[in-house]
């Protein structure tokens, strides 16, 4: 962990609050209850003030409109666009429903009816450069502080694309503001010029703060071992200007590795002018022999000085990642009341379930953290690290243990689940990846996703949903890898789940431990809803949930379902999430966890619901796109909720 | 007048039969509706398509027997049949959440009881009085 000290973070403290500056949540009616970013609010809590839809009424839940956008494939026309894989969170801001779609169209709805108030098509060229599929997780929004009427892009909405392009345009009337970047369109790429084997892909809206905007970006960090290095751009809102730049890896390093940026969302303390930044793995994914330094900003949560980008603290939640256990979400920002204190914290979900709690001035762990004792890697050349930290408490999500062999897969496949388990190397939590084959459990898949936890800042009660998923990995040298992948393209090598790792010894076989005829080798639950109260660390409950879905039929509520996609909770008592693979979206009760509403729709809804008050009326609304990780559905769908 | 199992007199409605084969008929069109709306969960599934089809051959099944097998081995074949479709489709409803199917199915099952009862009794009815 990388602290820069007491005088860092009172030279934070002394800064002006962010109110002096622009802000992202005030120009919509009297009363209305805005959402204003991916997470709904910049401390990423997903917490909604409305309470209209209560445990009491929401079972009267009735849809209140519905809108196709016409962007979406499945992927199967050879000559058309790749599958889509919709998972953008509507904004309601500006009396307004702003949402984004795959095609890279921004649609400004409104928030009662559903009716188009403008379109806004970017017009390039539906290119996957890194994901195999074309994904959009949503929008940004900017206003100034002060806005003059009248005048055009005093309110901006930030359309982010599979390319690494950022459009901006004028949120009254749809028209691209000219004055960022080149006419209206920043191209992060243009900074891509260390390792630059692909291009940069922004698949998640960037972080609008004060006048900045903050720009993650996605790659492929399993192709190559030496990638373009984990970079982050702060610009200027309006004109697009470069602020600062972040570099999560030490520049000597450049040569060896890559990645370890940020993909995901993130989250802002604006009282403390600081920006937290979920960092993903360094390439290779899984063979680190060649990136043996230390890398301290990898696969970490790190904060950052919101005008500077200079590192304030970081915390590493994998010591060299072998795994690809990339931190994935905003960690969670919030005031913890612990011995009539109020402490400022952070919570920091992770894929393998963990939550690490930490003071989000410091980076100090709050509640114990272990630096435990974990297997040895017997890869020659790798040197995985004799320890990894596991937070006691709050308790992971996932159990500590693979769960066993499902003795129905097993029956079903003749044996094939527990006879694969006998060959494979396990033994326990990091157990590394190995030339035999080793179980990952949890895995790469989650534990918990991108969608992250949320947060009832009146109770400190964090509800997150998580997957049990069981993968082999398993490492090939490269004379292996070569043979099975002979005349495959990267594409249909990546479906296959080889990964080519080039320029380390080894390939890679990433397989998610099915029997053949596709069902689970492990026992479920598959995926699980947990409630935490923070103050104490303690859980709350923990119920398994969604439904897994096989030729139509439902498997038991018991076994849950994998899912990605976040909840939201509101001030009434209540969670919303769509995340399951049986394409339904549901309410559940805050205290119990109880399903009080069910609705189904045409894909897994995998974005963040959005919840907003608009003319005294509450509306819940998810974007239903499909996942291809849960179900090869998709949809173009988008239905907001409310009371009749 | 002589019946088919040579009993003399008007047949009693075989009330049982008949609901059995109501409930197929309106399985069948249940199943029918939810494989036309494609807002369902089911729509165009694997499962949709077996219930579809053991639905069916259990109203054909019923049929036969309300028409032509209504005593010796056919009848008994077909009904243990039935009795097997009933229980598997009822299954497969319960997994597909198709309540109204599963609903229906419950009903399929009363009258298959209905139809063997009314047949025992009828039977123990011929047993005595013949000679």
């Amino acid at each position: 962990m990388k602290t820069l000290g007491i005088l860092t973070i009172a030279g934070v403290l002394s800064l002006a609050p962010a109110t002096a500056f622009a802000q992202q949540a005030t120009t919509s009616s009297e009363g209305a209850q805005n959402w204003y970013t991916f997470n709904g609010q910049l401390n990423a809590q997903k917490y909604a003030t409305s309470d209209q839809i209560t445990p009491d009424n929401v079972g009267k839940l009735a849809k209140a409109w519905e809108l196709h956008t016409g962007d979406v494939s499945d992927g199967s026309n050879p000559n058309g666009p790749k599958a889509s894989d919709w998972g953008a969170t509507p904004l309601f801001v500006n009396d307004t429903l702003y949402v984004s779609t795959v095609f890279d169209r921004i649609f400004a709805l409104e928030p009662d009816t559903g009716k188009v108030k403008w379109t806004f098509d970017s017009k390039v060229k539906l290119v996957d450069p890194t994901q195999g599929e074309l994904k959009n997780r949503g929008l940004s929004y900017w206003q100034a502080a002060t806005p003059v009427a009248g005048e055009a892009c005093q309110k901006i909405v930030y359309l982010p694309t599979m390319d690494g392009k950022v459009f901006a345009v004028d949120a009254d009337k749809g028209q691209p503001c000219t004055g960022f970047g080149q006419n209206g369109v920043l191209d992060i790429n243009q900074w891509n010029t260390v390792n630059n084997k692909w291009p940069l892909s922004i698949l998640q809206p960037p972080t609008v703060y004060k006048n900045e905007l903050i720009i993650g970006w996605s790659g492929q960090d399993w192709t190559q071992a030496v990638q373009p290095p984990g970079s982050v751009f702060s610009v200027d809102t309006q004109t697009g200007k470069l602020n600062w730049k972040f570099n999560s890896i030490p520049p000597d390093l450049d040569p060896k590795t890559g990645t370890a940026n940020v993909w995901s969302s993130m989250s802002v303390d604006e009282k403390n002018n600081l920006i937290f930044l979920p960092v993903s793995s360094p390439s290779p994914d899984y063979y680190g022999g060649d990136r043996t330094a230390p890398m301290p900003l990898t696969t970490s949560v790190t904060a950052l000085h919101a005008d500077t980008g200079q590192v304030v603290w970081s915390y590493q939640t994998v010591h060299h990642d072998i795994w690809d256990y990339d931190v994935n979400s905003a960690p969670v920002l919030f005031d913890m009341q612990q011995n009539g204190q109020t402490v400022p914290a952070l919570i920091q979900s992770t894929k393998q379930g963990f939550l690490f709690v930490l003071n989000r001035l410091t980076g100090k762990s709050i509640f114990p953290i272990d630096e435990k004792p974990v297997p040895k890697s017997d890869i020659q050349g790798e040197q995985s690290s004799p320890t990894q930290p596991e937070p006691t408490t709050p308790q992971a999500t996932t159990p500590d243990q693979f769960p066993g062999i499902s003795i129905l897969a097993d029956i079903i496949s003749g044996g094939y689940c527990s006879r694969t388990m006998a060959g494979l190397r396990y033994e326990g939590r990091y157990t590394p990846p190995s030339l035999k084959g080793s179980l990952a459990f949890p895995a790469t898949a989650g534990g918990i996703e991108w969608g992250g936890g949320a947060l009832d800042p009146t109770s400190n009660t964090y509800i997150v949903n998580s997957s049990q998923v069981a993968q082999i990995y398993q490492l090939l040298s490269r004379d292996d890898y070569d043979k099975v992948n002979a005349g495959k393209n990267i594409e249909k090598k990546n479906a296959d789940g080889y990964f080519a790792m080039l320029g380390a010894p080894y390939g890679f076989k990433l397989q998610t431990f099915l029997n053949p005829e596709g069902m689970p080798c492990w026992n479920g639950p598959y995926g699980t809803v947990s409630s935490y109260d923070l103050n104490t660390g303690k859980l709350n409950w923990q119920v398994p949930f969604g439904e897994v879905q096989k030729w139509g039929f439902y498997m038991p509520e018991s076994w849950g379902s994998v899912t990605i996609g976040g909840p939201v909770i509101t001030k009434s008592g209540l969670v919303f999430i769509g995340a399951s693979m049986d394409s339904r979206v549901r309410a559940l009760d805050v205290k119990t966890g109880k399903v009080l509403w069910k609705s189904l729709v045409e894909a897994p809804a995998v974005a963040l619901p959005c919840v907003y008050t608009y003319k005294g009326k509450e509306y819940v609304v998810f974007a239903v796109g499909g996942n291809s990780i849960l179900e090869p559905k998709v949809s173009d769908q988008l239905v907001a909720y409310a009371l009749p | 007048m002589t019946n088919p199992d040579g009993t003399a007199g008007r047949t009693p409605l075989d009330w049982g039969i008949w609901l059995l084969a109501i409930a197929a008929l309106l399985g069948l069109l249940v199943i029918i509706f939810e494989e036309l709306n494609r807002a369902n969960g089911i729509h165009g599934t694997e499962g949709l398509l077996l219930v579809l089809v053991s639905s069916a051959l259990m109203l054909i099944a019923t049929l036969v027997i309300a028409f032509w097998a209504r005593a010796g081995w056919p009848h008994g074949i077909l009904a243990v049949l039935i009795f097997l479709d009933i229980i598997g489709t009822a299954a497969a409803a319960y997994l597909l959440e198709s309540y109204l199917l599963l609903a229906l199915m419950a009903v399929a099952f009363i009258g298959w009881l209905g139809h063997l009862v009314r047949g025992r009794t009828r039977r123990v009815a011929v047993a005595e009085v013949a000679p």
